[in-house]
């Protein structure tokens, strides 16, 4: 086992200090002088910031370390990011950093390789992912890599104003009860589809995504904007049944999305007055049904 | 106007597969690509990563079965229509194709061996004498888009002319008719142009020929003899679609009606796949919602109201009944336009009549179960 100072390990930081999530090193460890050793090729340290740091801090004078020998950069980064241990677990500003560090070596296009390491499975798509998060502005990026948003729904906000996006950032972040990424995602995604409909301009945007937050139910709010006319075929439903069936005891459904040709009614009974009552209602229903009938043609 | 020329300049390289290299007609197409280098294989898999793109011919013999059955969808009414499978992919780049989301080989392929399908159609036709059977090559790619090069629709518009229960189908959204003009014998050879407004077509459909270059190929091809069909198909809701579709619609004026074997209507759909593939598209900020099939359409009550209207224009338009079928959708909408189910009318109870015989349908149609259960949930995502 080699030993390297630890000045000149700190010498040493350039090109692979890459990870900001990296786990940080346990105190018992370092106390009972159980340390890794740090992987050095040339003069960069491969892996270890944290670990260098901690055991500075510790009174550590040097540290083991492996000379890694005639690796290419790929090799080194697969090293550095196995050691990190955090599959499906790196930051896009993290991929981003390694992305461009094989960019800035010409070797860009070998980024995929590194997918089952970076994300615990391979996918073909990552290289395309990381160069979209690359194009974002700071603000998405920041409010991407907090999961506040996902990487999409970042890409069509990308021509909106700083200013927006981070207001936009600072709402999501506040809300009393926060809501799951995916129902984020979806409230996020339909708001900004009726903006695009609607040509919203960007200064009422942010209201309309604060409304929406605020209200009670913010996916069933953000879903009534998007499906304007599915919403009203919904709520006209709804009073139709009110005032045809109200107090009946009779279960009315639609077919999903009013798609199809026939409504299901459904009721129980516990004697024959009973169900001579509810044949009644029924009677009386069947006379005043076209108004129902309108909502699937 | 888009000419051949400009849809060849496409192409960077033509890979042909071993047990097609000798085929005379091969011989003939290549010379008509003489500019494109061609590499010999015996596999696509010896096709370099660089190559698998739509810059990319294949031509190569069929591994499987090239007739079927249209694939059928989940919940919706099937029309029976056979396919062969000739072309495979296309370069328009329309940006609503469905093979987007299902062809997993990106070079554009071609089965330049005609002999068994052939024989395989005639079969179909020969055990159903008392059937209407509709066959078409444009379910995976365009019927004509190549055929000025390969000229592979010959040899099925001979074989199956002498047949009178046989239609033939060739699909288009290309003006490439000239080559077909001089045959002899083309019984019931339908050739087919997808239509949609001029201002659609620019928006949505890639590198496809304009409606006028359409509309003046229909004119030319009906005057030789030919029949035609017409595919609204996809129909796009948009601001002004009343105008837009009436206007297209109209342009159509100078096709006599006993020349047009059928038209077929169908609103934009699609799968949670290919939206992911679409990007962006204004059209998508439409109301669609999940359907039994999987794929999302427009409310059905705002279908119906498309349809109901295009073929109030088509029945102005030409007074006697034209077979006008819907592609792909529900009892519900059929008995909602036409107030009965195809079997029930008269101009389309031979089309829909199902074909008995060698072919299977498809096992299972590409409706999952997710998508099933999304639709009875009321999911819309």
């Amino acid at each position: 086992m080699n030993y390297l100072p630890i000045e000149k390990l700190r010498s040493f930081t350039g090109s692979f200090d890459l990870f900001t999530g990296s786990k940080p090193f346990k105190n018992e460890l370092l106390e009972l002088e159980l340390l890794p050793p740090l992987p050095v090729a040339g003069n960069e340290l491969v892996w270890g910031f944290n670990l260098l740091c901690s055991a500075a801090k510790a009174g550590y004078s040097r540290l083991p370390v492996v000379r890694i020998i005639e690796k290419p950069l790929i090799e080194l980064l697969r090293i550095a990011i196995i050691l990190e241990d955090r599959a499906g677990n790196f930051a896009w500003g993290e991929m981003e950093k390694i992305y461009n560090l094989l960019v800035k070596k010409g070797s860009g296009e070998l980024f995929n390789r590194l997918s089952p390491f970076l994300l615990g499975h391979e996918d073909r798509r990552l290289f395309t992912r990381v160069k979209q998060f690359s194009s974002l502005k700071t603000q998405l990026k920041v409010l991407v890599d907090e999961k506040l948003i996902d990487l999409k729904t970042a890409l069509h906000c990308n021509n909106w104003q700083a200013a927006l996006i981070e207001n936009i950032g600072a709402l999501l972040r506040l809300g009393e009860n926060p809501l799951s990424f995916s129902k984020r995602r979806i409230i996020l995604n339909q708001l900004l589809e009726v903006s695009l409909k609607q040509g919203i301009p960007e200064e009422k945007i942010l209201s309309l995504v604060r409304n929406t937050l605020n209200a009670a139910d913010p996916l069933k709010t953000a879903q009534a904007l998007r499906f304007p006319e599915l919403t009203a075929m919904e709520e006209c439903f709804l009073e139709l049944k009110g005032k045809l069936l109200a107090g009946s005891g009779i279960k009315l459904t639609p077919p999903p999305f009013f798609e199809g040709e026939n409504f299901n009614i459904s009721f129980s009974f516990g004697s024959k007055e009973a169900l001579e009552k509810k044949i009644s209602y029924m009677k009386s229903f069947a006379e005043k049904t076209d108004e129902l009938f309108d909502l699937l043609y | 106007m888009n000419s051949l020329t400009s849809y060849i300049d496409h192409f960077k390289k033509i890979y042909v597969a071993g047990e097609v290299r000798h085929l005379r007609r091969l011989e003939t197409a290549l010379e008509r690509l003489r500019h494109l280098p061609v590499i010999y294989i015996d596999d696509k898999s010896e096709i370099p990563g660089v190559d698998m793109n739509s810059h990319t011919l294949f031509i190569s013999g069929s591994k499987g079965e090239t007739v079927g059955h249209c694939p059928t969808s989940r919940g919706h009414l099937c029309c029976n229509y056979i396919t062969v499978d000739l072309y495979l992919g296309c370069i328009l780049n329309c940006s609503y194709c469905i093979m987007k989301s299902y062809l997993n080989f990106a070079p554009i392929t071609i089965y330049p061996n005609t002999e068994v399908a052939i024989k395989q159609i005639i079969e179909i036709a020969e055990n159903n004498k008392d059937r209407t059977i509709r066959v078409g090559t444009g379910e995976v790619g365009d019927s004509l888009l190549l055929d000025p090069i390969f000229r592979l629709s010959e040899d099925f518009i001979r074989a199956l002319s002498p047949f009178a229960n046989i239609f033939l189908e060739l699909k288009t959204k290309t003006h490439f008719v000239d080559h077909l003009l001089g045959l002899e014998n083309k019984g019931n050879t339908v050739i087919g142009f997808s239509l949609n407004p001029e201002k659609l077509i620019s928006r949505y459909e890639g590198i496809a020929g304009t409606l006028s270059e359409r509309v003046q190929a229909a004119r030319k091809i009906v005057e030789h003899g030919y029949l035609v069909s017409f595919h609204f198909d996809p129909l796009f809701l948009t601001g002004d679609w009343l105008h837009q579709y009436a206007q297209t619609i109209s342009s159509l004026k100078d096709i006599p009606q006993d020349r047009i074997a059928w038209i077929s209507l169908g609103t934009i759909r699609y799968t949670k796949e290919l939206k992911q593939k679409m990007g962006s598209r204004d059209f998508l900020l439409e109301e669609f919602i999940p359907c039994r099939d999987g794929k999302y359409r427009y409310l059905q009550k705002t279908r119906c109201r498309m349809y109901r209207y295009i073929i109030e224009q088509i029945r102005t338009r030409w007074r006697s009944p034209i077979p006008v079928y819907l592609c792909m959708e529900s009892p519900a909408v059929w008995k909602n336009v036409f107030g009965r189910l195809p079997r029930e009318i008269a101009e389309l109870s031979a089309i829909f009549k199902e074909a008995q015989g060698c072919l299977p349908y498809p096992a299972s149609t590409s409706t999952s179960r997710a998508d099933v259960k999304r639709f009875e949930q009321g999911r819309i995502i």
